[in-house]
């Protein structure tokens, strides 16, 4: 633990609140530019990876229908290979998009930590702050205390409306999720993509309500930056605007489910409300597996009759 | 619209499935659907506990890591100790010489998550507590107890309540500084957070208790200092003001004599004493320069540049200016501004507390909980260090040989001037 507050303070919160310190120095005294400004330097950095990221996501989407060929493969262990061999041709690493994700993660906790102790109002937060700031850094003597005010905010507290910063922030989130969905032929994928476009707004929106309303700034700053920043590397909006949606590929897929799901809650006529073709979905599967599966034990059976 | 997989939820409820995945030939990420979901649960799952970790954190840091509550202030009158401490509960204590038993007179809660950052004003009567409030200033009052006060009977939860003679005025966003008594005890001055610096009367009732208030421009976290009807006082707005003591003063008359610009805010208690030309106030600044200035002008006389932020209270002697900077060098001034001595402090920690001096030596508590003696002659050591195992920001206290430092793990130390060893302990904590 010793090892991570040392990683964390010297090698993250430190340099960055000096650098916020002198930013706000330069910046008119203003902490929400001095984060903005920050947020920025902090996308222009990490610009290499999210390069990198989007050509991965766009090798993703053209591998599609091989991928889609792979999956009909039998062999569990054939498939892995081909699916191994697949990325290693196209040079697609899939973890390859967590790490600006980390990166964005890893500031923000460090931005928590930073706000906390920049901005504290009482004589122990200052003493901890003199600490933190280096003695060459030539703002820092100027600089404190520093001012937490930034339009309607104080960037140290949670937003006053509880309304604006949650939805500016889910909104966001929801974009940049959407601009960078990887489109995906298997319906499963798909799911999960959707489940996550949803998700990761509705629960930052709800974290913005208690977090610091700095975090929320940093938060929406840097969605607006990833989605201008792919919109000109890429040329596009993406699946935002796109006409032919990446959900198109796998339509048919989905629709199969809908349709299967919409089938599933018809009833039997037996009165059970069972499945009138509850082994639809495991039919789709081949080998071993499908060998090991007892009828009437599919994962898409809806209630079991009785 | 589903938001959720259903073959997610379906695999883990259903034991059969389970168990089927269980006697399957395992194939590290045989299928690359389930590696998605579960690379998206493992962000989801990593991304909450860095929400955990970071709330855990920011109360770790509010109460635990930065205090919150106070600090341990002492203040001491002809023969007793006068302690508050981080839980916001006042003890006057008797029998505080060396190596005596300390023997509890009374005790005063003060409301939860109250505390107090400045010393308390001893007077004849009563001993005058700035309160800082709760975590987020509100409700922070000057208070005014008996030191003659009975000690209350029975437990009662929350703040205590006041007997007959004590009485207590509220003051918005709480106070840092702390309260100093002025013109024979008949005022009491005190800052508060939000910037007002109020004068109260110590007699009479309620509602004429507040004489006057003047507003600075920024968080005042100083001690005023008063000489001869003005009062000064520091602000984090980087400027030192200089205002009228005066409490009939004319309505459209301005109470502000001078204020003076520094580069950085003025956290400690300006100093006034006589220098070369004239009497002068020497205050300390955030820019790292201690300045004096005019005392009835405000005009400045020198300046003088430390090696890193100037936040404890200036002090001196017959001969120096002691002046401890947040690098943890202390430095000796003659009052022209010129340096006699310099001495860097082993640990390095920053000096918050005000150094106190005592014949021969000036004591220095730092920030790390180390307790320094140093000649005032030539800033040489005397003795080795006391490892106060606990942070100290309060300015300690001196009574009968013993000079007294609260500690933040709750405890206030006697440590023996003759000899140099720790005399005397008391316990805040759990009484």
């Amino acid at each position: 633990m010793d090892a991570i507050g040392f990683f964390f303070d010297n090698l993250l919160i430190n340099p960055m609140l000096n650098i916020i310190v002198m930013l706000y120095s330069l910046l008119f005294s203003n902490f929400g530019l001095a984060i903005i400004v920050f947020t920025i330097i902090v996308r222009v950095v990490t610009l290499p990876l999210h390069v990198r990221q989007i050509k991965q996501m766009r090798a993703m989407s053209e591998m599609q229908p091989r991928m889609k060929q792979i999956q009909e493969i039998k062999d569990p262990g054939e498939r892995t290979r081909a699916m191994q061999a697949m990325w290693r041709e196209a040079g697609v690493n899939p973890l390859g998009c967590l790490g600006p994700l980390v990166i964005q993660m890893l500031v923000w906790v460090a931005l928590f930590r930073v706000l906390i102790k920049s901005l504290g109002t009482n004589p122990d937060d200052l003493v901890g702050l003199a600490q933190r700031l280096y003695s060459w850094n030539p703002f820092s003597d100027v600089a404190i205390p520093l001012n937490p005010d930034f339009l309607w905010l104080d960037l140290a507290a949670p937003d006053p409306t509880n309304i604006v910063l949650p939805v500016l922030v889910g909104a966001s989130t929801w974009l940049q999720q959407k601009m960078t969905m990887t489109p995906s032929a298997d319906p499963r994928q798909a799911q999960t993509n959707k489940m996550m476009l949803w998700m990761m707004p509705i629960m930052l929106g709800f974290i913005t309500l208690t977090f610091p309303s700095g975090l929320a700034v940093y938060w929406t700053v840097s969605n607006v930056a990833g989605v201008l920043i792919q919109y000109f590397i890429t040329g596009d909006w993406g699946p935002l605007f796109a006409k032919d949606a990446p959900q198109a590929q796998p339509q048919p897929i989905l629709k199969a489910a809908s349709e299967e799901e919409s089938e599933e809650n018809e009833s039997d006529g037996d009165g059970t409300g069972g499945p009138v073709r509850k082994n639809r979905r495991r039919s789709r599967r081949d080998g071993p597996e499908r060998a090991r599966r007892k009828p009437g034990r599919s994962r898409n059976r809806g209630p079991k009759p009785r | 619209m589903t938001l959720f997989p259903r073959a997610f939820f379906s695999s883990v409820q259903d034991p059969c499935i389970s168990r089927l995945r269980r006697n399957r030939p395992r194939i590290p990420f045989a299928r690359p659907h389930f590696r998605t979901v579960h690379l998206a649960m493992a962000s989801l799952a990593v991304l909450v506990l860095l929400v955990v970790v970071g709330c855990t954190g920011r109360s770790l840091i509010t109460w635990g890591e930065s205090g919150g509550d106070g600090w341990t202030v002492t203040a001491v009158d002809d023969s007793r100790l006068y302690v508050v401490s981080r839980q916001g509960k006042v003890f006057a204590l008797e029998g505080v010489s060396r190596d005596a038993i300390p023997r509890i007179l009374w005790t005063h809660e003060l409301a939860r998550y109250h505390g107090a950052f400045g010393t308390p004003a001893v007077g004849r009567e009563h001993i005058y507590i700035g309160d800082k409030g709760d975590l987020e200033g509100q409700n922070g009052q000057l208070l005014a107890l008996l030191k003659d006060r009975e000690q209350p009977s029975g437990t009662t939860e929350g703040p205590g309540l006041l007997q007959d003679g004590e009485w207590s005025h509220a003051i918005e966003g709480g106070i840092v500084g702390a309260p100093v008594l002025a013109e024979d005890e008949s005022l009491v001055l005190v800052a508060s957070d939000n910037g007002d610096v109020y004068a109260f009367n110590t007699t009479g009732g309620s509602r004429d208790r507040q004489a006057w208030k003047f507003s600075a421009g920024g968080q005042v976290w100083s001690t005023p200092a008063v000489s001869d009807g003005i009062v000064y006082v520091g602000s984090l707005d980087q400027y030192l003001y200089a205002i009228s003591l005066d409490r009939e003063l004319a309505a459209g008359d301005t109470r502000l004599i001078w204020k003076y610009k520094t580069d950085g805010a003025v956290m400690g208690s300006p100093l006034v004493l006589d220098g070369p030309s004239g009497r002068m106030v020497v205050a300390g600044s955030v820019d790292r320069k201690v300045y004096a200035l005019g005392a009835t002008d405000g005009e400045l006389m020198w300046s003088f540049t430390g090696d890193d932020w100037i936040w404890a209270d200036p002090v001196a002697d017959d001969d120096h200016i002691y002046v401890a900077s947040m690098s943890g060098t202390v430095y000796a001034l003659d009052r022209a501004g010129n340096r006699v001595w310099e001495t860097k402090l082993e640990d390095g920690s920053p000096v918050v507390s005000r150094p106190v001096v005592q014949e021969e030596d000036v004591v220095v508590a730092t920030d790390e909980g180390k307790l320094f003696r140093l000649d005032t002659g030539n800033g040489q050591r005397v003795g080795g260090f006391h490892d106060l195992d606990g942070r100290v920001k309060a300015s300690p206290s001196i009574l009968g040989g013993n000079v007294f430092v609260g500690v933040e793990d709750n405890s206030v130390r006697g440590i023996d001037l003759e000899d140099w060893r720790e005399a005397w302990n008391f316990s805040t904590k759990d009484r």
